[in-house]
């Protein structure tokens, strides 16, 4: 069950979903299909290694600590593929013992910009350490955004150092999530460097507490995170873009960083049952817009499944959806 | 998957729709003028069509992300090929006669597309801006279309007045289609990504209708492929390097 903190992040929305009945799915080259899979599940081929070596087509991930148990997954989408690029989602999972505390990153790499796997990647794998020092994670994100836009410039980053030893769990501080002041020489530097990179980001914290955990939950753009009842009920925990006007198309436009003013959504509850999955969009459109797949993804994931088979079922094929697929599930014991 | 209007128990509704529901959809439409004073060039006509859609459906990623549908136009218009998959549609063999109502065009188009998005909207599809490629091979013979185009797709960004799910117009014009007529519409005439026009005046009808086959084929892949990225964007036709097609960008347009 979550329970919200006192001050509710603005726009907060609830998006409660009722279990539906599962139906079995079919398999596309062994991959489970979610409705109608498309020519592209079945037609579009691994493709050929590339020049350099860099990330993995797919990476997995499992833990369990402090009565979480915990699966991740990222996978190279069929696009990507089909146009012979690399994956551009990335996660990270670490944990600190002295804090007692687990920290979750996923980022989602603009598709349009050619390095936003590095975006993504120097994303998740700075702000573990740069939020274990402080404990503020809307800090900690500001510092991951401008490490970006560095590396953007061609400028790079120094490695993000890591606490010397474990800090005492005294919680977040508090600090307004406004924007920095205006900068106008800074605005104007912006333009004179065109991005190559951009990533979405979505970090959870949860710290235990005496019946479960506190959770902070900030993002940027328009990666998800929701909530799964131990009943199969989903619960949206980040809120989604404006609903479109009627008269309107859809878009698929998002923020990212790097930005020159960076403003993450932020929302604290407690949570003591169920699961909390953090996403990418590949995932999370079928998840908000598909009821089919969201009775598929509850069967799947009312309880921690083993390790492969997630990442089977994170590859799920869906006609359309053949976007890099990055989920990391937190199931609470 | 059938994409026909589903009737029957709402159990069934539901079960039909689900398999469908968040499925993203990028609709092109092809205008093709088939006045009289085209008689001459169908065979070439039906032959860049078809080529055109054997293109498209070749991309198995572009055939899943893209919608087509072929309207024409000469005293009256009409949808030949209504809004499908490239892999579901049947080609008819188009016939020329008549005269060039390009505001017939324009009305048919613009009900079209509100139907096809009200029923992918229903069926629980997103649905990313419409492109339209109107080919024609002379002037128009309503004197109303330009109120017609911007009563029916103008939009202006600073008021938020107007058709929000305005087109992206690329005309094609060759033979007699008037220059002034054919730059005025492109559209849209703001934003970064602005409309394209197109202008041949060889005489070679046939190696234009396949020329501007092959840009409309080339878009449509392209631009199928960004959508699938979350990044949608209308990819402009290119003219190929060897052409001695006039283009430009959308000007001054309300």
């Amino acid at each position: 069950m979550i329970t919200d903190s006192g001050h509710p992040s603005e726009g907060q929305l609830d998006h409660p979903i009722v279990l539906q009945d599962a139906v079995t799915p079919h398999l596309v080259r062994g991959l489970p299909a979610i409705g109608d899979p498309g020519r592209a599940a079945g037609e579009v081929q691994a493709g050929r290694p590339f020049l350099t070596a860099g990330a993995p087509d797919h990476s997995l991930s499992e833990f369990n600590v402090d009565g979480l148990e915990i699966r991740a997954a990222s996978v190279r989408g069929l696009m990507h593929r089909h146009r012979g690029q690399p994956r551009q989602d990335e996660f990270s999972v670490t944990y600190n013992p002295g804090q007692g505390a687990v920290l979750v990153v996923v980022c989602d790499g603009v598709g349009s910009l050619p390095e936003s796997y590095t975006a993504a990647l120097l994303a998740t794998r700075d702000l573990p350490a740069l939020y274990w020092s402080s404990r503020n994670l809307v800090k900690a994100i500001r510092q991951v955004n401008e490490n970006v836009k560095r590396e953007d410039r061609g400028q790079g980053v120094a490695a993000a150092r890591l606490p010397e030893e474990p800090t005492t769990a005294d919680g977040p501080t508090a600090e307004p999530d406004g924007p920095p002041a205006d900068d106008a020489p800074a605005q104007a530097d912006e333009k004179a460097h065109p991005a190559t990179m951009a990533t979405t980001l979505t970090a959870l914290a949860l710290t235990r507490n005496a019946h479960g955990f506190d959770a902070e939950l900030v993002w940027i753009g328009d990666s998800p995170a929701w909530s799964l009842s131990r009943v199969g009920k989903w619960s949206q925990l980040t809120t989604t873009a404006a609903a479109e006007n009627e008269a309107a198309v859809h878009t698929g436009s998002t923020s990212a960083i790097p930005s020159f003013s960076v403003s993450p959504r932020r929302r604290t509850f407690t949570v003591d049952s169920g699961a909390i999955f953090l996403m990418t969009d590949g995932v999370g459109f079928s998840l908000e817009h598909a009821p089919e797949a969201r009775a598929i993804l509850t069967a799947w994931w009312t309880s921690p499944p083993y390790l492969f088979d997630f990442g089977k079922q994170v590859s799920f094929a869906r006609k359309t959806q053949i976007d890099d697929r990055t989920v990391v599930g937190l199931w609470l014991g | 998957m059938s994409e026909d209007t589903i009737y029957g128990s709402e159990s069934e509704t539901i079960e039909e729709t689900s398999s469908v529901a968040g499925q993203v959809i990028m609709p092109f439409y092809l205008i093709c003028d088939v006045s009289g004073s085209m008689s001459k060039d169908m065979g070439d006509l039906n032959e860049a069509a078809r080529e055109l859609v054997d293109k498209i459906q070749n991309d198995p990623v572009v055939n899943d992300m893209v919608m087509l549908s072929i309207i024409t136009f000469s005293s009256s218009a009409q949808v030949v090929v209504p809004l499908n998959s490239p892999s579901s549609i049947s080609l008819p063999n188009l016939h020329a006669s008549g005269a060039t109502n390009y505001s017939a065009a324009f009305t048919l188009y613009n009900d079209t597309f509100e139907r096809d998005r009200a029923r992918l909207r229903n069926e629980r599809r997103k649905v990313f801006r419409p492109c339209v490629f109107f080919l024609t091979d002379g002037a128009p013979t309503d004197r109303d279309h330009q109120a017609s185009f911007r009563s029916l797709f103008g939009y202006d960004p600073e008021t938020r007045q107007g058709n929000r799910a305005f087109p992206y117009f690329v005309p094609f014009g060759f033979r007699d289609a008037p220059e002034p007529v054919i730059k005025s519409l492109a559209y849209p005439d703001f934003g970064n990504a602005r409309g394209r026009w197109f202008l041949a005046r060889t005489s070679k009808v046939g190696e234009i209708l396949n020329a501007m086959a092959g840009m409309i084929g080339n878009t449509v892949i392209s631009s199928g492929l960004s959508a699938s990225g979350g990044q949608p964007q209308i990819i402009a036709p290119v003219a190929p390097s060897n052409s001695s097609m006039q283009f430009g960008d959308a000007g001054d347009f309300m």
